[in-house]
């Protein structure tokens, strides 16, 4: 029998950046919120302190600051009909754990979503036609277009401090920022970064072949900073230690740092950690959530009784939660009916190295998570898909996040994995290799979806969620086409000789990609379509909303973070402006 | 006395200054070339301890040696830095930033003005390269005070904004070159010095300014609390035996003429002007002063 605790005016499952950013508004309006952590309390001091955060062993590749999946993990599968296996070890995308979740280890890359991205059906259709793309491709509108989102993305980059270089301001073009991206109100926050000396060989060949090169946006703090909050951020060091570590400096923006203390200060807030959500509890005949029930740290049940419920889990987690829940349809890829696990998508990822072979001193130990040049020349909106058979598209960079010395070790394709020529070929490339990232979209297919594994069970008896996902046919076309185009550039380049690293036969869950997963419980104007409404409230219990990317209805050739912190705030606006004085279903 | 032989830093270090801020500048900067500038040659170094004994007839008309001595380990009056075993790069863009009037010496500006950049670099590669044989003397403190000061080395200040002295300057306090000077085995009032220079809007060259937020945030105290710590703890990771060829310098080899001065670029808001000379330089029998906070008129780009 589970213990019953007093109720609570909203409960947020997760402790990571949209809790983070709910926990604050919320609360601040005079709401009593308490945000159930499943992992534990983490700060800047003492868990981010150097010398010990750089510990490439333990946070790389042990994963430290990641998800324990010894209690709670995935299983997966390509395709359907093939046998679901568990995740026993992390791999592809590594789901944070923890206080401040995945924005701990996160990189910094902070991207705004192309305005076509929003409205991705209708603009297809009407540009290319409604016989453009095969029935499996199951792209859709948002509902909600950019302009719409524009001032919360806007918010969220000051309540982070992104670094950048603005394309335009206003109707002014400056020039030298993104020529691509949407209109934005003001310029970022803070200038951009020091660029480095692969992102200048990466820029001049760029801007040789005509292409428009450009500092990448980046939660890696350029200046002193003081956020709207009087949050204080120190400029970065560029010590090559954000992917997968956290920052002692206080330069790299996260929750801890940047929105959490604000949230902490408030009577009304409580984080309450080793808290593992099992389901969310809710009333049929009501339609209400009721509240939800968890596992504390001392291993007993608890309901925590909410009178709203906000999922804030990593993507994956919160239509398993859902499914776990019984609320809503759950998706069948044998009829592509019911709607929650449906659109899942991932990140369509390639890359080139480029080795030089006169000795240039690249030095990739000088990196920040987001510390690169890109292009975005070849993102959806930015090119004509006329004859290409796909739709999509990414942005190409050349990175500079670390040289750490356990796993950074360029070599060409064709070296021997380990021996003597191995270490010769280390010695060699080290700090004369510039590698090129392919970012690319990735749309839906019937195939992709998330559901409960019939199998397996985690550490607390509940079906693990089931995976299953491989590569579609356009995103195969859509890495292809792009990748040739990073092959030409890295041959401009000037390197003695270049890696190119096609998309995989199919895709694998062992090798790390990114962490950009997305889609589950996507949002849209159509109940019969769509798990969310256009303000991340759920269609079936008007108390219960969704955070997070799983609101993707599919993922753009982009990194999430800024568009989901931008939708955050978006439904943070929703819920104490329209929905908390009388909550009812807005659409 | 013993020298060590060893990349001292400056091949790196170039790369830090031609490869970040201005990727296309080209790597020749300061005329310096990568190819072999990650290595002074035995004469050069032996140029820059002669350098540092006065230079042929005196031309510097000022020693090194006089204030921070042939072993370059100072003393603790606060105005003359231990200089033995710290990385040459930083000693060498101390050297400029006295020169380009970003930080406050009436000592040391004019004597870096007058210096070219060959004379710059190869007395840091001097000082860099001396094996200290003994620990400056921990200065008297309250063992209170000091395990604060262990503190603020350790985890910072985190309600104050200040992220810890260890996250660049090293566990032990032995720097991180070629950046990041080491503190340990520095003289405490010499730390506080500057700290307190920084505190009070006095001096610059910190990238970013990064030291001058973290001082302005601290407390006096505090200040002093972790300038103690530094001066009280060993020096020995400054640089390790196994990373030591031992050389000794032999006689310089005498210039056949006076290096001319060669101007330092100012950066951007630094206000420089290379033709000016030295305002005075002290004699021997002078004993040089020490510049209380208080009176140091702000050089340049303040």
């Amino acid at each position: 029998m589970a213990t019953r605790l007093p109720p609570v005016d909203v409960v947020l499952v997760g402790g990571g950046l949209t809790a983070s950013i709910l926990g604050k508004e919320l609360a601040e309006a005079g709401n009593t919120v308490v945000a159930l952590e499943r992992g534990k309390m983490r700060d800047t001091v003492p868990d981010f302190q150097s010398p010990t955060m750089h510990d490439e062993l333990k946070y790389d590749v042990r994963y430290g600051l990641a998800q324990d999946v010894s209690v709670q993990t995935l299983s997966f599968r390509n395709f359907v009909g093939q046998r679901p296996l568990p995740m026993r070890q992390l791999g592809s995308f590594l789901p944070g754990e923890g206080v401040g979740g995945g924005a701990v280890h996160w990189n910094g890359q902070t991207w705004r979503f192309q305005p076509e991205w929003f409205e991705l059906r209708s603009w297809v259709n009407e540009r290319y036609g409604e016989d453009f793309l095969p029935d499996d491709v199951t792209i859709q509108d948002w509902g909600i277009t950019y302009d719409e989102l524009e001032p919360y993305y806007n918010h969220f980059e000051r309540v982070m401090g992104i670094g950048g270089l603005p394309y335009a301001d206003g109707d002014v073009v400056i020039g030298g920022g993104n020529p691509f991206e949407g209109p934005r109100s003001q310029p970022y926050p803070n200038p951009p970064m020091k660029q480095s000396y692969s992102g200048a060989l990466f820029e001049e060949a760029a801007a040789g072949l005509g292409y428009h090169p450009f500092p990448v946006p980046s939660a890696n703090m350029t200046r002193h900073y003081t956020n709207p909050f009087g949050a204080e951020l120190q400029p970065c060091m560029y010590c090559g230690f954000c992917e997968r570590f956290g920052c002692e400096h206080y330069a790299k923006a996260s929750p801890q740092v940047n929105i959490l203390p604000f949230a902490m200060a408030s009577r009304n807030f409580e984080m309450r950690t080793h808290a593992y959500v099992q389901r969310i509890e809710w009333d049929p005949v009501a339609k209400v959530a009721t509240g939800v029930t968890y596992i504390n740290a001392a291993g007993e049940e608890i309901f925590q009784p909410a009178g709203m419920v906000v999922l804030c889990a990593f993507a994956h987690h919160n239509p398993v939660l859902m499914l776990q829940s019984g609320i809503g349809h759950a998706y069948d890829p044998e009829t592509r009916t019911g709607t929650v696990g449906r659109n899942y998508s991932y990140q369509t990822m390639t890359g080139v190295d480029v080795f030089y072979a006169d000795g240039r001193n690249i030095n990739p130990f000088m990196g920040a998570g987001a510390l690169g040049t890109a292009i975005d020349d070849f993102n959806n909106g930015s090119m004509d898909h006329s004859g290409l058979g796909f739709i999509g598209g990414g942005y190409v960079a050349a990175y500079q996040t670390n040289g750490r010395p356990i796993k950074y070790h360029p070599v060409p394709s064709g070296t021997p994995r380990w021996g003597a020529e191995w270490k010769q070929a280390v010695r060699r490339h080290y700090n004369s290799t510039v590698g090129l990232t392919f970012h690319g979209s990735s749309v839906p297919h019937p195939n992709n979806y998330i559901g409960l594994d019939p199998t397996y069970r985690d550490a607390f008896g509940q079906p693990l969620g089931m995976l299953t996902y491989d590569f579609p046919h356009n995103d195969r076309l859509m890495a292809r086409y792009v990748t040739e185009k990073v092959r030409d550039i890295a041959l401009a380049m000037g390197g003695d000789e270049i890696s190119v690293g096609w998309l995989d036969d199919h895709y694998n869950i062992v090798a790390y990609q990114t962490t950009h997963n997305t889609g589950g419980t996507i949002m849209g104007d159509d109940p019969q379509t769509s798990v969310v409404n256009r303000y991340l409230q759920s269609w079936d219990l008007h108390n219960l909303w969704v955070m997070g990317a799983s609101v993707f209805p599919q993922n753009a050739g982009y990194n999430p973070t800024d568009t989901v912190g931008a939708l955050a705030y978006w439904a943070a606006d929703a819920m104490l402006n329209q929905y908390m004085s009388n909550p009812r279903p807005l659409v | 006395m013993r020298y060590r032989f060893m990349n001292i830093g400056f091949g790196a270090a170039l790369t830090v200054l031609a490869g970040m801020p201005l990727p296309a500048v080209a790597q020749g900067l300061l005329g310096l070339e990568t190819e072999d500038a990650g290595v002074l040659s035995i004469d050069e170094i032996n140029e820059g301890r002669f350098t540092a004994m006065g230079g042929i007839f005196g031309d510097q008309r000022i020693d090194c040696i006089r204030c921070h001595g042939l072993d370059g380990m100072g003393n603790s009056s606060g105005a003359f830095p231990r200089l033995a075993g710290q990385n040459a790069w930083y000693l060498f863009k101390t050297l400029t930033d006295y020169a380009a009037g970003r930080r406050p010496s009436q000592v040391m500006v004019p004597i870096a003005r007058s210096m070219s950049i060959e004379e710059m670099r190869e007395v840091a590669a001097y000082y860099a390269s001396i094996v200290a044989e003994r620990e400056v003397e921990a200065p008297e403190a309250d063992i209170e005070v000091r395990q604060i000061g262990g503190a603020i080395a350790a985890v910072g200040l985190p309600r104050q904004g200040v992220p810890a002295c260890s996250s660049c300057h090293g566990t032990q306090g032995e720097g991180l070159p070629p950046v990041n000077p080491a503190l340990a085995g520095q003289f405490a009032p010499y730390l506080e010095h500057q700290l307190l220079l920084w505190k009070n809007g006095l001096r610059e060259g910190d990238p970013m300014n990064v030291m001058a937020r973290i001082a302005s945030a601290m407390t006096e105290e505090q200040i002093e609390a972790v300038s103690l710590y530094y001066g009280s703890i060993h020096s020995e990771d400054w640089l390790t035996e196994s990373e030591i060829e031992t050389v000794l310098p032999v006689e310089a080899v005498v210039p056949a003429q006076v290096v001319p001065v060669v101007p330092v670029e100012a950066s951007p808001g630094a206000e420089f002007a290379p033709d000016v000379l030295p305002p005075y330089l002290p004699r021997f029998d002078e004993e040089l002063p020490v510049v209380p906070v208080e009176s140091i008129e702000p050089v340049g780009g303040q």
